[in-house]
């Protein structure tokens, strides 16, 4: 292994430097403490069991910006089913595709974060700077924003999405895609993306990340929402890279008082992934459904970490994360939900249900609850289960053949994810994904 | 004319009990037999291997079913070839909507058949009349397949579902268990309308009470694996007088 103080100088070169970006320091200070802290979080780390960063950490991944030969695609070189939305902000590579075509109309922004930010606009980045008196209380809410991933990101970050949605307007779906290609060497992409919604405002947004690459690369988003009061937020990610892409993400919701957010992580992805979702319900009446779906081939791997701190009275929060897996496919669950002292009357209920269609897929399952409060109701479940024999012969008794019944029952177990996903487009991608699951070499054998 | 189906001899083994010890059984095309017998004696071990279930060791013997020999046939084969279960316990599916289910096996036995597949509205119309018929809540039809129906809802379900595959051969497991005597009728009533000189039925029972409004051709006395007595629709009601017990005897 390279030596810590080479890799820290190896990502300290990679900071990218731009004229006048007021955030030069702090960008600096980030990595340091990023390796301060420990570096890639490795296998002894116990919220990093089951995802083992060492090996990003022995591989020098240069930003795409540093590539001379890079070609961004033609937006017709794009997947047919990034078509389908009418309002859509792309990246290659990280870097604007459309940047002409923002829409910025009767109080709704849509377009890129600008890599060189003005210096205002600090709150909008939303990180807490390391060293910065975290604003949080005894529930800790800016945890996730010192998750060590969202500190290199914050030093490393070039540019991203920003949505804001002005004051009770109703806005989307909006597609938010960043697409990578294989570049001959190890590309990292640090994209950071803020949506913002308004006080009684109201979005569906859909951020993809998609892209294939033999070469070893990594794409390590983050993505900050803010809600203000009784604002209504549908967001669905889409995790579409594949082959030897190592993917780790987080997105972190803010909650005023009576927002909503329903929020579904797709989990399509041939490689391997770690998605930390984090919801902070700040004032009372507040709620989050998490879901997520996780269709696993092959060697993926998807790990889901995900956050509900309930921080008021009488906040909401309902988890539910499945994942189908075929072949070697491996899933992690590592769900928390965080009651605050004085959250009286919260209602937290989490649940991981798990289909193994081959013997040699795994899953590691685990729900974690701290409750600091009286007057609470929390509930949660895990689940691990094989197609049902009852099902399959009901079904087959019926006229069904066998490969077909087993599609029924999976797409059946995957349907009370999928069927809430508010996008056409995004649906037609999870059945694709099931297809791929039929197509596995483990299904029905 | 050879029967719809002819059972000589079945011998089947579960994981390592004999359950059917020597079975005979044959039912001619257009007739309705009723299989009653005690708990344990082998009637829903019957219902499952015509039906083609796996996990059953057939050691010894055979079924014929339209003349052609069944066994190494898969379930969906059977099926598509007219035969039909309704289950005594039918299966919930949860996420698995009632109407796109159907649709797909209705198109699979329609394939086999060589006929052109039902689009939506067609099958939309077939459904609706169907569940008129079998005065079956229309709601259910669109929710997941048994997911949360009472008891007698799922065996009108299962009708409901016969009623639209049209088999040939219908084999009742237990259909009466847990209906009460409205739903008993309507499920009744439901079968009586299907019986054609076409289509023949396995009414397999505990009680005598189901026979009284699908009278069958003829009954037979299951037990401990094997058809011990033989009869027309009175032998019945001699066994709800008589019990099990007194059938047994006579044979001895």
């Amino acid at each position: 292994m390279r030596e810590t103080a080479a890799v820290e100088a190896h990502y300290r070169d990679e900071i990218p430097v731009r004229q006048g970006d007021p955030f030069a320091v702090r960008r600096t200070e980030a990595v340091r403490e990023f390796f301060r802290a420990g570096g890639f979080p490795t296998a002894t780390r116990e919220d990093w069991r089951f995802s083992d960063l060492d090996g990003l950490g022995r591989t020098a991944y240069r930003r795409y910006s540093d590539v001379p030969t890079l070609v961004p695609p033609k937006t017709d070189e794009l997947p047919e089913w990034v078509g389908d939305f009418g309002c859509r902000v792309l990246l290659s590579e990280g870097h604007p595709l459309n940047a002409d075509e923002f829409q910025n109309r009767d109080g709704l922004e849509v377009g890129n974060l600008p890599s060189v930010p003005a210096a205002d606009e600090r709150h909008d980045w939303g990180f807490v700077a390391p060293g910065e008196e975290p604003g949080g209380t005894e529930a800790d809410l800016d945890a996730p924003l010192r998750h060590p991933l969202e500190i290199l990101n914050a030093g490393l970050f070039e540019c991203g999405f920003r949505v804001r949605v002005g004051r009770s307007q109703d806005a989307g779906p909006i597609l938010l895609y960043s697409l990578r290609h294989d570049v001959g060497h190890p590309a990292m992409l640090h994209p950071r993306s803020v949506i913002e919604l308004a006080p009684g405002s109201r979005l569906t947004v859909v951020e993809a990340h998609d892209g294939v690459s033999e070469t070893a690369g990594w794409t390590n988003p983050s993505t900050l929402c803010r809600l203000g009061e009784n604002a209504e937020l549908f967001y669905v990610r889409v995790e579409l890279e594949s082959g030897n892409i190592a993917h780790t993400g987080r997105v972190t919701f803010q909650l005023a008082r009576n927002a909503r957010v329903h929020s579904t992580v797709l989990s399509l992805t041939g490689g391997k992934s770690r998605t930390d979702t984090a919801a902070i319900l700040t004032e009372e009446g507040a709620e989050v459904d998490l879901e997520g779906l996780f269709l696993g081939v092959g060697a993926a791997k998807a790990d889901q970490h995900t956050l509900a701190i309930h921080a008021a009275r009488h906040t909401t929060s309902r988890q539910l994360f499945k994942n189908v897996l075929s072949d070697e496919a491996v899933a992690v669950f590592d769900g928390k939900v965080v009651v605050a002292p004085g959250a009286i009357g919260t209602d937290a209920s989490q649940a991981n249900r798990n289909l193994l269609l081959s013997q040699k897929a795994a899953v590691h399952t685990r729900p974690r609850l701290e409750i600091n409060a009286d007057d609470v109701k929390c509930a949660h479940g895990a689940a691990i289960g094989r197609l049902d024999e009852d099902a399959l012969f009901y079904l087959r008794s019926r006229g069904l053949g066998r490969m077909d019944s087993h599609e029924i029952l999976v797409r059946g177990f995957a349907g009370e994810v999928v069927e809430k996903v508010p996008v056409a487009a995004v649906r037609g991608l999870a059945k694709e994904g099931l297809t791929r699951v039929r197509e596995s070499r483990s299904f029905a054998a | 004319m050879t029967p719809l189906l002819e059972i000589c001899g079945l011998h089947v083994e579960v994981e390592g009990r004999e359950i059917l010890r020597g079975l005979d059984l044959e039912i001619p095309l257009g007739e309705t037999h009723a299989v009653m017998g005690p708990n344990g004696s082998g009637k829903s071990t019957l219902a499952h291997v015509i039906a083609g279930r796996e996990g059953y060791e057939i050691t010894k013997g055979i079924i014929r079913y339209g003349g052609e020999d069944v066994l190494e046939l898969e379930p969906e084969e059977r099926a598509r070839k007219g035969v039909f279960l309704a289950f005594q316990y039918p299966v919930e599916i949860p996420g698995v909507n009632n109407t796109y289910f159907l649709k797909a096996a209705v198109n699979e036995i329609r394939k086999h058949r060589g006929q052109p597949e039902l689009d939506a509205v067609d099958f939309l119309g077939l459904m609706r009349d169907r569940v008129k018929l079998l005065d079956f809540d229309e709601d259910l039809i669109k929710r997941p397949v048994n997911e949360g129906f009472s008891g007698g809802e799922k065996k009108r379900n299962e009708i409901l579902q016969m009623t639209v595959l049209e088999p040939t051969l219908a084999v009742l497991d237990e259909t009466d268990s847990g209906l009460d005597i409205d739903a008993l009728r309507i499920v009744a009533e439901g079968v009586n309308r299907m019986r054609s000189p076409e289509r023949s039925f396995l009414v397999i029972t505990h009680y005598q009470r189901l026979l009284n409004h699908i009278v069958p051709d003829r009954v037979h006395v299951l037990q401990e694996g094997r058809i011990v007595e033989s009869g027309g629709s009175d032998l019945a009601l001699r066994l709800e007088a008589e019990g099990y017990g007194k059938a047994a005897a006579v044979t001895a």
